[in-house]
């Protein structure tokens, strides 16, 4: 495949815009999508979809968090399948039953017929401390039966994963984090897809395992490449689809490592690290030979995101045990 | 007599249907034989036949969450009998048990949509997006969706109708005033006299009807439809009436006094639809002949569905299973 270098934010827009022009029935629908940003919109994957699908394709609202995602519910009912941009993931709370109810309970009730809703938002945050707008809420929305979780961390999950979103029949929360928009990696001219629920192994070792979501990831292949000369050699899985969970390829890694430390930027507490670390438990106890370990966020009310020094002391701690 | 009354006749058997069901229901409740309380809507159903049948066939309807499925019988998808299996947890026509009270069956064919959320409001939501759907496929038909006036306090009815308006969406808003919300008169939870008055916020055109005349209601909705068919504009109906019943069958209804209720009683939306059919020279025998029906109807419905399979929990659950790993792709 004939490769190019594009970042994060371009490659989201490509797919919005191919599969827009694959199919009439997607729309894109969000606050100050259109203008805002010499046209790149709020998180800047806008750009030239106003101009190229007008404004039955490319739908601004007021401030209205709440009806823009309840409206994907109806609009989905109806043959339609809106793809809502929702400016900050902390503001997703404003929409909480639309997705809890509407995307699960509504599908349900949908008996098996397509209930298509992508909703993708920012989520997360790069600097220490910031209160508001950096929220990490996909532990939230994990315990919702039938929903998808869905973070990707390159450019090429981004595009790929999207694309798969926005033709699955189903609900899915599509989270981009927001330290990764301007990260750039190799994106294949052609069209191609990322399914949902396939993890990915971005480095082998057989040390420790890590698996990681978002931008934990990156700082995750920082921290394994600081390890190796040290005779730590590190297995990176990036989970990229958190519901469903890959719990095979997780697996694997664990029956081969025995050690594992789970890595993401969301709270501690209730966070979605406790589902992986219960779920080895329950599946893989006889493999560890060290405890589980978990870096997170603390469990306080701002965002203070782990990092690579954090991440590097457990890995030491773990595979010393 | 003429086709109209004849049809008009037929809405009166209907609408008694819809009151003899309720009464049932409420009796078999007391009886422990229900597994869930009914919210009946006694009183109201006026509102319930006349948005239904003001609309066209090809229009939608999000039914209010009050009237025990109505909407679904007039629109031809279900039976009185599927819905009486339903309350008493037995399985329907087709051998398959519903998850949801019957006002809230999902008959998108029909043109009816199903609640998703019962937190009172979210109705706006669901409804403004397939009113949303309507105007991305340049298709013509109306969206209608109804909160009593307890609900117009959620901020999903503010920012529902401010999107409806700003982004020229055809939705119907109707306004079940009904006095009560639950145990909370109108006067202390609603700020201003006429609901309708909050159309001002939003630009769009709004209508007063007494909600417990069918026919006004009715043809206050055919007006209304076709002009948000050419204005592509929002419309709010405040239809007034009054909750004869309790809210639901868990109510002791002992908040709100007898003289009250008499008084309203006395403006019944039967009384006034059979004074109507007397009007145009409909026989008193006629009218007796068509509640005779409608109650026999109702209790040959329970007969048929006390007889059928109780539905079973473990069904229940594969059923839903099967839905989720359909989503999941497991």
């Amino acid at each position: 495949m004939a490769m190019r270098k594009i970042n994060t934010r371009q490659a989201l827009n490509e797919a919005l815009r191919e599969e827009m022009q694959r199919d009439n029935k997607v729309y894109f629908i969000g606050e100050d999508i259109g203008v805002y940003h010499n046209g790149n919109g709020p998180t800047g994957v806008s750009t030239g979809l106003l101009a190229e699908f007008g404004k039955s394709r490319v739908v601004e609202t007021p401030i209205c968090e709440g009806t823009l995602a309840g409206s994907s519910v109806g609009a989905a009912m109806f043959g339609m399948r809106p793809v809502v941009e929702i400016m900050h993931s902390e503001f997703l709370v404003h929409c909480f039953s639309y997705l809890a109810y509407g995307g699960s309970k509504g599908a349900v009730l949908f008996q098996d017929k397509p209930f298509p809703i992508v909703f993708r938002t920012p989520n997360g945050g790069e600097n220490s401390g910031a209160t508001f707008q950096d929220e990490n809420v996909e532990a939230w929305f994990s315990h919702t039966p039938g929903l998808k979780v869905v973070m990707p961390t390159t450019p090429y999950d981004a595009k790929g994963l999207l694309k798969a979103a926005i033709r699955d029949d189903y609900p899915v929360l599509f989270l981009e984090h927001k330290a990764l928009y301007k990260q750039t990696g190799e994106v294949p001219e052609e069209e191609y897809i990322v399914p949902i629920g396939e993890a990915n192994v971005r480095r082998e070792g057989k040390s420790a395992t890590v698996l990681a979501t978002g931008n934990m990831v990156r700082k995750a292949m920082e921290a394994a490449g600081n390890l190796a000369g040290r005779g730590i050699e590190l297995e990176i899985i990036d989970l990229r689809t958190l519901v469903p969970l890959d719990k095979e390829t997780i697996l694997q890694s664990v029956r081969k490592t025995g050690r594992v430390i789970i890595c993401h930027e969301g709270r501690k507490t209730g966070g979605y690290g406790a589902e992986v670390a219960a779920m080895i438990a329950e599946e893989a106890f006889s493999y560890l030979k060290a405890p589980v370990a978990r870096i997170s966020a603390p469990d306080v009310p701002g965002n203070f995101p782990p990092g690579v020094e954090e991440l590097m002391a457990a890995v030491e701690r773990i595979c010393r045990s | 007599m003429n086709a109209g009354t004849q049809e008009l006749l037929r809405v009166y058997g209907q609408m008694h249907l819809c009151r003899t069901f309720q009464n049932k229901l409420a009796d078999l409740r007391k009886q422990g034989l229900l597994n869930a309380h009914p919210y009946l809507e006694v009183g109201e159903e006026a509102i319930t036949f006349g948005t239904c049948l003001g609309l066209k066939d090809t229009d939608i309807i999000h039914p209010y969450y009050r009237g025990e499925g109505a909407i679904l019988r007039l629109r031809g998808g279900v039976t009185v009998r599927e819905q009486m299996a339903w309350w008493l947890g037995r399985v329907g026509e087709d051998g398959t048990y519903r998850m949801v009270l019957p006002s809230q069956w999902m008959d998108v064919e029909h043109g009816i949509i199903g609640r998703t959320d019962s937190c009172l409001g979210s109705e706006v939501d669901v409804a403004v997006g397939a009113a949303l759907a309507m105007k991305l496929q340049n298709l013509p038909h109306v969206v209608l969706t109804m909160v009593g006036e307890g609900a117009t306090n959620k901020g999903n009815f503010h920012e529902g109708l401010t999107f409806s308006s700003t982004l020229n969406l055809p939705l119907i808003m109707v306004i079940r005033c009904n006095e009560w919300a639950m145990s909370m008169p109108k006067n202390e939870t609603v700020p201003i006299e006429n609901l309708s008055d909050m159309s001002a916020s939003y630009g769009i055109p709004a209508a007063i009807v007494d909600g417990n005349d069918f026919l006004a209601v009715r043809d206050q909705v055919r007006l209304a439809a076709e002009e948000v068919r050419a204005t592509s504009k929002p419309y709010i109906i405040e239809a007034k009436s009054y909750r004869l019943s309790p809210h639901s069958s868990n109510d002791e209804d002992n908040y709100r006094s007898d003289t009250e209720k008499k008084q309203w009683a006395e403006k019944d939306p039967l009384i006034i639809l059979a004074d109507k059919l007397r009007n145009t020279g409909v026989s008193e025998a006629a009218l007796i002949e068509e509640r005779a029906a409608s109650e026999q109807e109702i209790e040959s419905a329970y007969q048929w569905a006390i007889t059928r399979p109780v539905a079973s929990v473990s069904e229940m659950l594969a059923a839903q299973s099967a839905v989720v790993s359909k989503m999941w792709g497991r």
